[in-house]
């Protein structure tokens, strides 16, 4: 089987997706998965890849795309029309399919990609099968649930003024307005089958399929909620189910194996904010790294920003941050470089190591691999951007090999390596703290209460102790102040506690100097969740970027471009 | 003959199907922190929408934080006030 990264669709405005082929480059019809939006769309992007390669593993052309405005695709989400650009994408996807000589085509979405998959279905006619994978009956419903979910998880919600926002994302009054009012027409095309898959503490969707009017087969989507309603680093993709679907899709497929071929296009010209820039797709180092270039329309001689995962997240970034950022910085200069750790994202793991293994050892060559690859002749002169496990990666990085800059935003530095779970630390962390088993006793044993009024104690006595292991802040911070590291910390409250609980504790002799800083927020989300956070966090960056490398008098045309 | 299901009971209910304890619902008093007990922010929404519908109620969002789901007491007495005002 093979995975083949592709633009696609309107010249102007290209979409971005992969074509995953069977192994003898003939395949027994194809399917399109239409995924889900806004936060669940993170979510759903492992397990959207294993569905994908086990129906080529079952003789399938399998495509997955990036709806307009979403993932590497083109636009933003307040560009207009967003409901009926997501149902043009699956249209042009479905062209996709056909161009690479599928016979037949089937749809599967999961939640609002599911309501999008069954109007598609309807509009467009001519599809086979579609599987309604948990789905959203009413776009309402969906905007209602992700915008209360925001306002649990923060309670300093101060509103957009535009739209609804939602976890991550904001959606315009329009947007809102079209989904809410998205339905299968009554006179729509009957896909030949249907699979509907409810959670089992949910009713079935039946306005769906009874507008379909194609009779459901009907199974449990069990596992959503360990797929979608976890922390981003403890998502499960539910592999039986995945099966079930497979199975089901091959089972009844009409489509004799014909032979499949892609013409794949590995750059596109993105509009952006009245610029077009060009993006290509890169493969980086032995063990091939996937990752998207952006290149700048008039290279400047800048460095080149490196931008890694956070947690498991894919390279599009945090809440699509790094999207968003590399057409942004390019429009202003520099070459950006979005890319996949191995094992994480669209990047296969390494020979004989795990995937989805979030803060593994191998980010360390990752990154040195990264950073050789897009700048072989300096390898110094990168700036590097994480967020949470990517600030860590960063900041270790910069300590080990000349940086022009890191951009740290969150970084967690107090966690337990995954090596520990069979040997010893790897002993090329050197500001980690590991969590040790005392400490998840202490947090199991103690209500939150009693532990906030511990906890400045607490924390003042593990900076002590890593004092004296050469593992505290200000230690660190020092050294990369000596090496020349333009060093810029952007983090919450909670997040600047393991930094030091002074400020002559954090940074020490760096204290005083420019080229060490240390931003603390008050009420930063741990994911930049609220829309305000992430357009300060942006701010912040983009200055201190165009600053210290666009020369004085370029500056008032870069910060234009990046504003 | 059995009795009708008080309001508790029922949020007792929805909590037990949707809330992802860490603990048996009937083991927790009706001011226990449910947050403390296990309830993410993601459960916390689908106990939310759970409530809507068995209620046929709509929580404005002046009560979409996390102190209105944050007890069963705090519940019973959001429930209380949608109730009173669509009287």
């Amino acid at each position: 089987m093979t995975a083949v990264p592709t633009w696609f669709g309107p010249a102007d405005r290209p979409l971005f997706g992969w074509v995953h082929v069977p192994a003898d480059n003939r395949a027994a019809g194809a399917v399109v998965l239409c995924p889900p939006v806004a936060r669940e769309l993170a979510a759903t992007q492992v397990c959207y890849r294993f569905v994908a390669e086990e129906l080529a593993a079952a003789g399938m052309l399998a495509i997955r795309f990036d709806y307009d405005g979403t993932g590497d695709s083109t636009g933003v989400d307040l560009d207009p029309q967003r409901v009926e650009s997501w149902l043009a994408s699956i249209r042009q996807a479905i062209d996709l399919a056909r161009s690479c000589g599928a016979q037949s085509v089937s749809l599967i979405g999961m939640r609002v990609g599911a309501l999008l998959a069954a109007v598609a279905a309807a509009r467009l006619g001519s599809i086979d099968a579609v599987v309604l994978w948990d789905p959203c009956e009413s776009g309402r419903a969906f905007v209602r649930q992700e915008a209360a979910l925001l306002r649990l998880l923060s309670n300093d919600h101060q509103g957009t003024g535009d739209g609804t926002e939602l976890p991550g994302f904001v959606f315009s009054a329009e947007t809102v307005s079209h989904l809410g009012s998205l339905t299968v027409p009554a006179d729509g095309a009957r896909p030949s089958r249907v699979l509907l898959l409810t959670r089992p503490d949910r009713r079935p969707a039946t306005k769906l399929t009874d507008a379909l009017g194609t009779e459901p087969d009907l199974a449990e989507a069990r596992g959503q909620e360990l797929l979608l309603e976890v922390e981003p680093g403890s998502r499960e993709t539910p592999h039986d189910v995945v099966a079930q679907v497979v199975s089901w899709l091959h089972r009844g497929n009409p489509a004799s194996p014909g032979v499949v071929s892609i013409s794949a296009q590995d750059a596109a010209s993105v509009p952006f904010e009245g610029t077009r820039l060009t993006e290509r797709t890169i493969r980086l180092g032995p063990a091939g790294l996937f990752a998207i270039v952006t290149e700048p329309n008039t290279p400047t001689g800048t460095p080149t920003v490196l931008m890694l995962n956070a947690g498991n997240d894919w390279h599009v970034g945090p809440n699509r941050l790094w999207v968003d950022l590399s057409r942004r910085w390019a429009a202003a200069g520099f070459r950006c470089v979005r890319f996949d750790e191995s094992g994480l994202g669209d990047s296969p793991p390494r020979p004989e190591k795990p995937a989805n293994l979030v803060r593994s050892p191998d980010a360390f060559d990752d990154v040195k691999d990264a950073r050789f690859a897009v700048e072989p002749d300096d390898p110094t002169n990168v700036v590097l951007v994480g967020l949470c496990s990517g600030g860590y990666q960063a900041l270790e990085d910069a300590l080990v090999r000349p940086t022009r800059a890191i951009y740290a935003i969150n970084p967690v530095l107090h966690f337990a390596p995954p090596e520990l779970a069979t040997g010893a630390m790897d002993p090329r962390r050197r500001i980690c703290w590991p969590v040790s088993g005392l400490a998840s006793t202490y947090r199991s044993w103690l209500a939150e209460p009693v532990r906030r009024r511990l906890r400045k104690v607490l924390w003042r006595s593990i900076h002590l102790l890593n004092r004296d292991r050469g593992r505290d802040a200000s230690t660190w911070f020092d050294q990369l102040r000596i090496d020349g590291v333009e060093v810029l910390v952007v983090c919450g409250e909670d997040e600047a506690r393991p930094f030091g609980t002074t400020p002559a504790e954090t940074l020490g002799a760096a204290a005083g100097h420019d080229s060490i800083r240390l931003d603390v927020i008050e009420g930063l989300d741990g994911a930049l969740m609220p829309a305000w956070q992430r357009a300060e966090v942006s701010r912040r960056l983009t200055d201190h970027l165009v600053g210290h490398f666009v020369p004085a008098e370029e500056r008032p045309i870069a910060r234009v471009a990046s504003a | 003959m059995s009795e009708e299901p008080t309001l508790k009971d029922q949020i007792r209910q929805v909590l037990a199907e949707h809330a992802r304890l860490a603990v048996p619902i009937g083991t927790l008093d009706d001011h226990a922190d449910l947050f403390l007990a296990g309830m993410t922010s993601h459960a916390s929404v689908n106990v939310m929408l759970a409530l809507e519908d068995r209620f046929e109620i709509e929580f404005p969002e002046s009560m979409l934080r996390k102190s209105t789901f944050q007890s069963v007491a705090a519940i019973d007495a959001a429930l209380s006030e949608l109730q009173s005002v669509s009287a």
